[in-house]
């Protein structure tokens, strides 16, 4: 598979404050690519770099193998881009915006428009001015994806939608991720990225800790357990392998997780349990551990 | 096409306001010249009550206010200077309101060069100018014109009426290149009010001590009644610089704003 995107050492400074150092990686045509890291690591820096709405302090960055600073207007006829904040001109009507928005890429196709919107269930005569941020977001998807881009761009898609909104907004990144499109996913929240990309990297304070398949990185997370023992903690979990950041308090002890599964339930098989939860451990909890693993 | 009508739509509301400002303005000061005209004596008793400097500053010393074209250019000079409040407005706007109403990275996401949506706005806001200028030279005619009982100099009455719009496009390109100069805008009005009255001050001082050097200073010097009046015609070593202080401005601006980074929202 080709390289779609190509970034190489790609430097930003906002005068003299850190936007990204460094950053390389590659995004192969047809994959989506997902892009995570905590909030203020870099990620919208180097996604507006691409779309040339800023220009790098140093390195390059190309799309479909044209330079994003040089041919940035003919790279974006071929992008469909939703921001992580919408904000569209208050006073248009839905359907206006989106026709504006479609004008751009030549005539628009109605019955995608219309298609889009009911799968979205967008209100096409509403006032933008009178949508609330979720239905701000759907307008976004849908102006996204009009056009059917050969790149979907989106940072931080998600926020705002319902979770019954969120599963048809994947279905239809799917969907269009299988008629050829290739997708970079920017998030901060992982079972979202774990969901739907093939591949990520990781970003942290501006610079890429790792590239992986999602599949290596699955077998490599923590889950975050919290166990309350109806008596005593069980003293087994001390010499169990692969705990990590135990936190006790009385009868509950909490602590992250590596390793096979089984081992946690047969340890608690035997005692009397309270309450057992298992969680994704946040993205953060995650990098402390690939720092530490590095360290 | 499509941005430039996007960017009519979203200031055609301004330019009817304004439009209807400077129109009154000019209306209600044309209907106290008959009275001004009739009784020159009260009106030179009026005046020689004021000091000299004040007169000079506002506009009335070298003509004669009851004479219509003395009248136009005491009048013109308030409407030049609501003309020019608009003029930086727009100018201040064109490259900064997307990104103050947020919509910046919408349209700059687009497959469209930076200047290709500089240039769409700014013929749109030309167009929004050159209207409201044939609107206040048709408008105002009519009454000036009756005003005069027909004794009306219909070069001089053009020459006040083309100046407000020349003044206008002096101050587009100073607002265009303030506009991409400052990091963050938060509000237009504010700065657009204190550039213009700096301005308008520099020409008040100019008006009293008479100095060519502050001449140059401000474009309220460039066009002057009484110098329009004696000359029927303008200045053209500051009609020049008045024309080239748009270009050099609109130029310079574009070539930053082709290259200013857009601060995520």
């Amino acid at each position: 598979m080709q390289n779609l995107i190509e970034i190489k050492n790609l430097t930003k400074y906002y005068g003299k404050s850190r936007g990204i150092i460094d950053v390389s990686f590659d995004v192969l045509e047809g994959e989506i690519f997902g892009f995570i890291g905590p909030n203020g690591a870099g990620k919208s820096t180097t996604i507006r770099i691409l779309l040339s709405l800023i220009y790098p302090t140093g390195g390059s960055a190309s799309i479909f193998g044209k330079d994003c600073v040089k041919y940035g207007h003919e790279i974006r006829k071929d992008i469909g881009y939703l921001p992580s904040e919408v904000f569209y001109y208050d006073d248009m009507k839905v359907i206006d915006l989106l026709k504006y928005s479609a004008s751009f890429y030549g005539k628009p196709d109605m019955i995608r428009l219309k298609y889009l919107a009911e799968i979205m269930e967008l209100d096409l005569k509403r006032k933008i001015d009178d949508l609330s941020y979720g239905n701000k977001k759907k307008v976004g998807i849908v102006q996204g994806l009009l056009h059917s881009p050969k790149l979907i761009i989106l940072d931080e898609p998600t926020g705002g939608l319902d979770p019954l909104m969120q599963q048809r907004f994947f279905q239809l990144i799917r969907e269009e991720n299988a008629k050829g499109s290739t997708v970079l996913f920017s998030s901060h929240i992982l079972p979202e990225v774990q969901k739907l990309c093939t591949r990520v990297g990781i970003i942290q304070e501006g610079r890429i800790i790792e590239v992986a398949d999602i599949s290596a990185m699955r077998n490599t997370t923590y889950k975050k357990i919290k166990l309350e023992f109806k008596n005593e903690i069980s003293g087994e979990l001390d010499t169990m392998e692969g705990i990590n950041d135990v936190k006790r308090h009385e009868r509950e002890i909490s602590f992250l997780y590596k390793g096979d599964i089984n081992n946690v339930i047969r340890l608690v098989s035997h005692s009397d349990m309270n309450n057992i939860t298992i969680e994704e451990p946040d993205l953060e909890e995650i990098f402390m551990h690939y720092y530490n693993k590095e360290d | 096409m499509n941005i430039v009508r996007q960017e009519f739509k979203m200031t055609y509301k301004s330019l009817i306001y304004y439009t209807i400002g400077m129109l009154a303005t000019g209306y209600i000061f044309l209907i106290f010249f008959k009275s001004f005209a009739q009784d020159t004596e009260m009106l030179n008793k009026l005046l020689s009550n004021f000091p000299p400097e004040f007169k000079a500053a506002f506009g009335f010393a070298d003509v004669n206010l009851s004479e219509i074209s003395g009248y136009l250019s005491f009048i013109f000079g308030y409407i030049v200077l609501f003309g020019a409040v608009y003029g930086m407005k727009l100018g201040i706007s064109i490259l900064s309101e997307e990104t103050r109403v947020k919509t910046a990275d919408f349209l700059l996401s687009k497959p469209v060069k930076r200047l290709h949506v500089a240039s769409s706005k700014l013929a749109a806001i030309f167009i929004c100018l050159i209207l409201q200028n044939v609107l206040l030279y048709a408008l105002i005619l009519p009454a000036a014109s009756a005003a005069a009982d027909g004794d009306l100099n219909i070069k001089i009455y053009s020459l006040f009426s083309f100046s407000v719009f020349l003044v206008q496009i002096f101050f587009v390109g100073t607002g265009m290149l303030i506009s991409v100069l400052v990091k963050k805008l938060k509000s237009v009005m504010p700065l657009t009010l204190a550039v213009v009255f700096m301005f308008f001050i520099i020409e008040l001082i100019n008006q009293s001590l008479l100095d060519e050097k502050l001449t140059y200073l401000t474009p309220f010097s460039y066009f002057k009644g009484s110098d329009i009046i004696s000359a029927t015609g303008y200045d053209p070593k500051y009609l020049a610089i008045d024309i080239a202080v748009f270009i050099v401005f609109t130029l310079l601006s574009l070539m930053i704003y082709r290259k200013k980074d857009i601060r995520a929202v």
